[in-house]
């Protein structure tokens, strides 16, 4: 049998049933993560990056969610598995980490507390063997003086100090996967670049694979090895980092970097940017769903463009090449 | 368009010019303390200082960046410059008057002059109420416009915001969270202040919908001739907004100056470790970094260090700077840095 990646998503999609019909979340979406490598999933709100990363430990639990696709976590199928398995993958085998680390961590008991639980959960530590790996863990996860921060309760800690702890429990069971839902968004840039250098540590030492979701691109380039740009539930562009951010083919991507200002070289008078909303309904039946917002919309846009390869990245626009490859990053200039 | 009206009123604020023109906003020693808990045990009650004798000026037409991590005291130096919190010390003037400690009463009319635009629309929109009453809310209030006159004025408003005329039927909860910012700036408009005080203005958008209004702020500095003071932690954000930047850490201004000094050179060992920590999706690859932060917690603002109050985090630091607390001076390369041994 050939080597299949750690985790390796088929065709997912996620609709939900509402009111006004089905909502289409994610459609179609296919991505590879290999052990030890970051997948950056990229997008802005409403494009289900969240939902995508949701449904790889089987967490939307919404009765109105319908949900096709195969999720498979080092070749064992996870859609459609009973839930009293994947409790046990959950934390062991995949964790997961949260925007807020107050979603995963319980105000009422120590955070020594709360890592000695999930330890045990999984293992067969004694109490004392758990307690002293929980400090080892602290401390390896950039905290001072783990002995007595395991004393503490979650409310006595910084948000920094809070997400290393979710981190801290994340990797306890050195799980072979750790999917994190914008984990240093709310973070502070001094605190952001300290925790994605404990991540990279993380997967360099362990071989644990990542999958990253952020809106931030620059984030994405610290840390990721593979990137997907999803927009409206789909997936329009992905590749390796390098590639793509050297020459993103999609008019979205192309957008997003023209939306960002450049921290260095001369300032543009106006950002570009992109015009119009992001859709707040999903995938639409028919067409591309960036085509309302595109410069470059023409009649084949009405199709739904298929995600191809191209230049060393997948896109999906039907664009030709020529115009594509005209795709500048915003700042180049200071390169 | 070109680059020059972003970088005209720089040019105009160059402290050189013979005429000096008045500073829209000129604070001195200007200080807030917060006292905290204490409310059943007195012995508990702590003094935490959020703005610690902050001096600074602001130039008509300056655009003056606010930046630094949560917790030291950007918001609150935005809430005193428009006196939504008292001071607690030092003097405030705007526009020549002296409004550091004018009574509320007396607040009252400059308010239409000095206005303020927060992070989340959302929180200051009635929901009850249709986008047209909530414009024409202030211009009642300060009597700005006679009720025949309201609807045009609330149309034009409107449109120096980009969003059609019908949208004053529309409620607050109808709008996406770009349009709602753009009713916030609105808002601040209707009165034709001087100055405006943008709190993250941007921060909660999408980067798409956040290039708008970066680009909808430019537009309107140069069209109403305001000024502003923009309070952000993105930094790219600033940098692409302000003419002038002020660099916070610990209720303090450790570093101020022309944007393109202190993005390309900064003095003070702080700003450049904040610049250094972000990350630049232009560069298309890891950055190489040179002033990473020890991992240390920053000290709170219930317990500022008697030296500089960056010491405790600092690479650079040496005896004098736990000693003797360095004061705001200017370096050369133009801008002023409270270091004793600056980069």
């Amino acid at each position: 049998m050939p080597a299949e990646p750690l985790l390796q998503i088929r065709d997912l999609s996620v609709a939900f049933r509402t009111e006004r019909g089905l909502v289409r979340a994610v459609e179609g979406v296919s991505l590879d993560v290999e052990a030890g490598r970051v997948l950056g999933l990229v997008g802005e709100s409403g494009s289900g990056k969240t939902q995508t990363l949701l449904s790889i430990l089987g967490l939307i639990l919404d009765p109105n969610a319908v949900l096709s696709g195969s999720v498979r976590l080092d070749g064992e199928e996870l859609v459609g598995m009973p839930h009293r398995r994947l409790r046990r993958i959950r934390g062991a085998r995949a964790a997961m980490i949260f925007q807020d680390p107050m979603t995963a961590l319980t105000p009422v008991h120590t955070v020594g507390w709360q890592i000695v639980e999930q330890i045990r959960a999984h293992s067969s530590l004694s109490k004392r063997a758990a307690r002293d790996k929980a400090v080892a863990l602290l401390a390896e996860c950039g905290i001072p003086d783990p002995a007595r921060v395991v004393e503490r309760y979650p409310h006595e800690l910084s948000g920094g100090m809070r997400q290393r702890v979710v981190i801290a429990m994340a990797v306890s069971c050195e799980p072979r996967l750790i999917v994190a839902d914008e984990p240093t968004t709310a973070l502070d840039v001094t605190v952001q670049a300290q925790i994605l250098a404990l991540l990279d540590r993380l997967r360099r030492d362990h071989g644990t694979g990542i999958v990253f979701v952020t809106h931030d691109l620059g984030v994405v380039s610290e840390i990721a090895d593979t990137v997907a740009v999803m927009y409206a539930g789909r997936i329009v562009e992905s590749g390796p980092v390098q590639a793509l951010f050297a020459a993103p083919r999609h008019p979205y991507t192309h957008g997003l970097f023209n939306s960002i200002p450049p921290l260095r070289g001369p300032r543009p008078a106006r950002l570009t940017g992109i015009p119009g909303l992001p859709p707040s309904r999903g995938a639409p039946e028919a067409g591309c769903a960036f085509a309302p917002r595109c410069a470059y919309a023409f009649a084949p846009c009405a199709a739904r463009p298929p995600l191809v390869p191209e230049g060393g990245s997948r896109v999906a626009c039907f664009l030709p090449r020529e115009t594509k490859q005209g795709f500048r990053r915003a700042g180049e200039i200071a390169a | 368009m070109t680059a020059m009206p972003l970088l005209g009123p720089l040019a105009a604020a160059a402290p050189a010019a013979a005429a000096e023109p008045r500073p829209l906003v000129r604070a001195s020693g200007l200080t807030k303390r917060f006292v905290t808990g204490g409310s059943w045990f007195p012995s508990r009650r702590r003094v935490l200082t959020a703005v610690d004798d902050v001096s600074f000026a602001v130039m008509p037409g300056e655009t003056l960046g606010l930046v630094g991590e949560s917790g030291c005291g950007k918001s609150t130096l935005g809430r005193c410059l428009t006196r939504l919190h008292d001071l607690s010390g030092g003097r405030l003037e705007f526009d020549g008057r002296d409004i550091g400690a004018l009574p509320m009463r007396r607040m009252r009319p400059l308010r239409a002059e000095l206005q303020m635009v927060f992070q989340d629309p959302h929180a200051s929109l009635n929901p009850r109420r249709r986008i047209g009453d909530l414009l024409a809310e202030p211009l009642r209030v300060h009597r700005l416009a006679s009720p025949s006159e309201i609807e045009a004025r609330i149309a034009e408003l409107l449109a120096s915001v980009e969003l059609p005329a019908d949208f004053s039927r529309r409620y607050p909860h109808e709008l996406s969270g770009g349009q709602r910012q753009r009713i916030g700036i609105a808002r601040a408009l209707a009165l034709r202040p001087k100055l405006i005080v943008a709190d993250e203005p941007v921060s909660a958008l999408d980067v798409s919908v956040q290039a708008q209004i970066v680009n909808l702020f430019c537009d309107l500095r140069d069209r109403f001739n305001l000024t502003y003071v923009f309070i952000a932690h993105d930094l790219a954000v600033v940098r692409q907004i302000s003419t002038r930047v002020a660099v916070m850490y610990l209720g303090a201004i450790v570093e101020i100056g022309d944007v393109d000094a202190i993005f390309e050179a900064p003095r003070h060992p702080y700003t450049a470790a904040l610049l250094d920590a972000i990350p630049e999706p232009h560069l298309g690859a890891r950055k190489a970094r040179s002033a990473r932060l020890p991992g240390k917690e920053p000290p709170s603002p219930a317990n500022i260090p008697a030296g500089c109050r960056f010491e405790p985090r600092c690479a650079r630091a040496r005896d004098r700077c736990r000693k003797e607390r360095p004061r705001l001076e200017a370096k050369d390369g133009g801008t002023l840095a409270a270091c004793h041994f600056p980069l």
